[in-house]
């Protein structure tokens, strides 16, 4: 039962609702001064394609990367400039989030820490919430590893 | 319907179709005879996606959009599962593909997690009947299976996992069908218990208990850690107690029996053991009292491999594995106690007096002392009362033991022995026969004078053991 065998068949139809339902967006993001045009979605989807078999996950709606959009775009630290390429790392990290923290915690309040972050400690800076989020990974792991050696200690 | 119609039905090949991913093997069947374009496999699978996409919403009660690959391909094949289980109800495929055609696939999908629901509710159902009357057996096999089950049915998630077969079931069955999953599984495996169970109940715990000792005394293993499959071992039994002259419903069989057995057996060729066993399992089947059709098709089922057993065990020596006999006279301590049966009373005696000199044939007049005659007394009785004639006597006395021989011996040799053992110098065997009385005596002791030198002196060490 090859999944990815299965989404690949049907990838050029799924495609063409993904982009529709990102370029909808616009509408609330244009508010704020930021629009992605079909090209730019396009590349987001793209990174979004690659950044999940890469982190062993499956998504088949666009729910993250519409509610990243919608929190980042009246963050007072993005610009139409790097809107695109911010997009794509915060992608990446919300899926490395989301596996480290093993879907313990839900999309939205996964987000909310990634833009409390993002606009409060690191205030727009990426390769500064890079840090965080890699040292936040490292201490859920670590957390859970206690966690698990403790609670294997009670069973014996 | 149009004659290419026609042509394309007859190009799916059901070979191609695997039960077990029956939607996927019957897409790409209908694909490769054209019964379906890729335009509309596209559609289908376009909708599967959009079912996993709902499943996996709830799967995350709402929190997340995404799983890892493992989850959602999990959460795949369960879709799939419930959508095999609503077309495998289909009389054939090519009603399937008409459904796959004409209906939406989330139509298909609701159909069959309700079939699978029911067939969860009927397993449950089937469970407790089995476990209302389950064999006071003390296999761990077959406990832990019965206790397992019950965590199956509260771990078993019809939404997410339907395909899964998470229970600890070791208990082997006769015709265990492992190539299918989850719930569907798990039924076949409680019919078939509850009708295994159906048969090993038509026997008391107590005999069961002593077949499954014997059998571990034959095997040299703990039976009670092995794994066993009680039915089988039940069904041998009574087809060989059959065989050697009892009723179906008794289990024991002795040595002096099995000898019987043995001896009836060797010499016969294939067919000859087919249709033998083919009369001693009708005969089970009536003496048992069987009616249920789903019991009686399922001893029929095993009789070929039972045949191919006994054959092979006669080929290889090895039948003395495959009978499980009483061990109740075994040598101990260099003495014997021989325990008298209850004798018959004098109507069944004469009855079977009668019906021995009814009998057409020295096979026939065997069969009726092993299937009537338990105790001593009886024995010799039958031996003194003229139903028995010169090789008639051979006969008899090639079926017992040296055992049964020593018992006899005694009562021969009794005036020999009155002062001191005997001894094969003691006895003149000649003089004795001159003055032997009654008849049974001569033909005895004819009888012993043709046995080897060694099995002579192995049958007066067991007369000199013997109180």
């Amino acid at each position: 039962m090859n999944l990815p065998v299965i989404l690949n068949s049907i990838d050029n139809v799924l495609k063409e609702i993904q982009i529709n339902e990102i370029l909808n967006i616009n509408k609330e993001s244009q508010k704020y001064g930021l629009y992605l045009n079909t090209a730019e979605v396009e590349e987001i989807i793209e990174t979004r394609n690659h950044v999940l078999p890469s982190y062993g996950r499956v998504e088949l709606d666009m729910g993250v990367i519409s509610k990243l959009i919608k929190s980042l775009c009246n963050s007072p630290y993005i610009s139409q400039e790097d809107y695109v390429s911010t997009l794509n790392d915060l992608q990446e990290m919300f899926y490395y989030l989301k596996n480290e923290t093993e879907d313990k915690i839900g999309d939205d309040e996964l987000i909310d820490i990634l833009m409390d972050l993002f606009n409060n400690s690191c205030r727009g800076a990426m390769e500064l919430l890079q840090g965080i989020i890699e040292k936040y990974g490292a201490d859920i792991r670590y957390k859970n590893y206690i966690n698990d050696y403790l609670l294997k200690g009670e069973e014996y | 319907m149009n004659l290419q119609a026609i042509h394309n039905i007859a190009l799916i090949k059901k070979s191609n179709l695997d039960p077990n991913q029956y939607t996927i093997s019957l897409l790409k069947e209908a694909f490769r005879s054209g019964l379906l374009d890729k335009n509309k496999i596209d559609n289908i699978q376009m909708q599967i996606v959009l079912i996993l996409k709902d499943l996996i919403l709830r799967y995350t009660k709402g929190e997340s959009t995404s799983v890892t690959t493992e989850t959602a391909e999990k959460l795949l094949n369960s879709i799939y599962y419930s959508i095999d289980a609503c077309l495998s109800t289909l009389e054939n495929p090519e009603e399937s593909i008409v459904l796959l055609k004409t209906k939406k696939i989330k139509e298909i999908y609701e159909e069959g997690i309700k079939i699978v629901k029911a067939c969860t509710a009927e397993a449950k159902i089937l469970y407790d009947e089995i476990n209302a009357c389950k064999l006071d057996v003390p296999l761990e096999a077959y406990n832990a299976t019965l206790e397992a089950i019950p965590d199956f049915f509260s771990n078993y998630c019809v939404m997410f996992f339907a395909h899964d077969t998470m229970a600890d079931i070791d208990y082997p069955l006769l015709f265990d069908n492992t190539s299918i999953r989850g719930i569907f599984y798990i039924k076949q495996y409680l019919e078939k218990l509850k009708i295994e169970t159906e048969f090993c109940k038509l026997f008391n715990d107590i005999d069961i208990r002593k077949i499954l000792k014997n059998y571990g005394r034959i095997c040299s293993i703990d039976y009670e850690k092995a794994l066993i499959n009680i039915f089988e071992l039940l069904v041998i039994n009574s087809i060989f107690s059959i065989l050697s002259g009892n009723n179906g419903n008794r289990l024991a069989i002795s040595n002096f029996q099995y000898e019987y057995l043995k001896n009836m057996l060797i010499g016969l060729n294939t067919s000859g053991i087919d249709s033998l066993v083919s009369q001693a399992v009708n005969r089970m089947i009536n003496d048992l009292g069987i009616c249920n059709p789903k019991l009686i098709n399922y001893v029929e089922k095993y009789k070929p491999t039972f045949v191919t057993r006994l054959i092979n065990a006669l080929e290889n020596n090895s039948l003395p594995n495959l009978v499980i006999t009483d061990n109740e006279d075994t040598l101990q301590n260099n003495t014997i106690t021989f325990e008298e049966g209850d004798r018959m009373d004098d109507d069944s005696f004469r009855f079977i007096v009668h019906r021995l000199n009814q009998c057409k044939n020295t096979e026939e007049k065997l069969k009726l002392i092993s299937s009537s005659i338990y105790s001593l007394q009886d024995f010799i009785d039958i031996l003194k009362s003229d139903c028995l004639f010169g090789e008639e006597f051979v006969a008899v006395f090639s079926t017992l033991s040296d055992m049964e021989l020593s018992v006899l011996g005694k009562t021969v040799f009794w005036e020999e022995l009155r002062d001191n053992p005997l001894n094969l110098s003691s006895i003149n065997i000649n003089k004795k026969e001159e003055t032997a009385e009654p008849d049974w005596h001569l033909q005895y002791i004819k009888f012993i004078k043709g046995l080897s030198t060694d099995r002579l002196k192995s049958i007066i060490s067991i007369i000199n053991a013997i109180q």
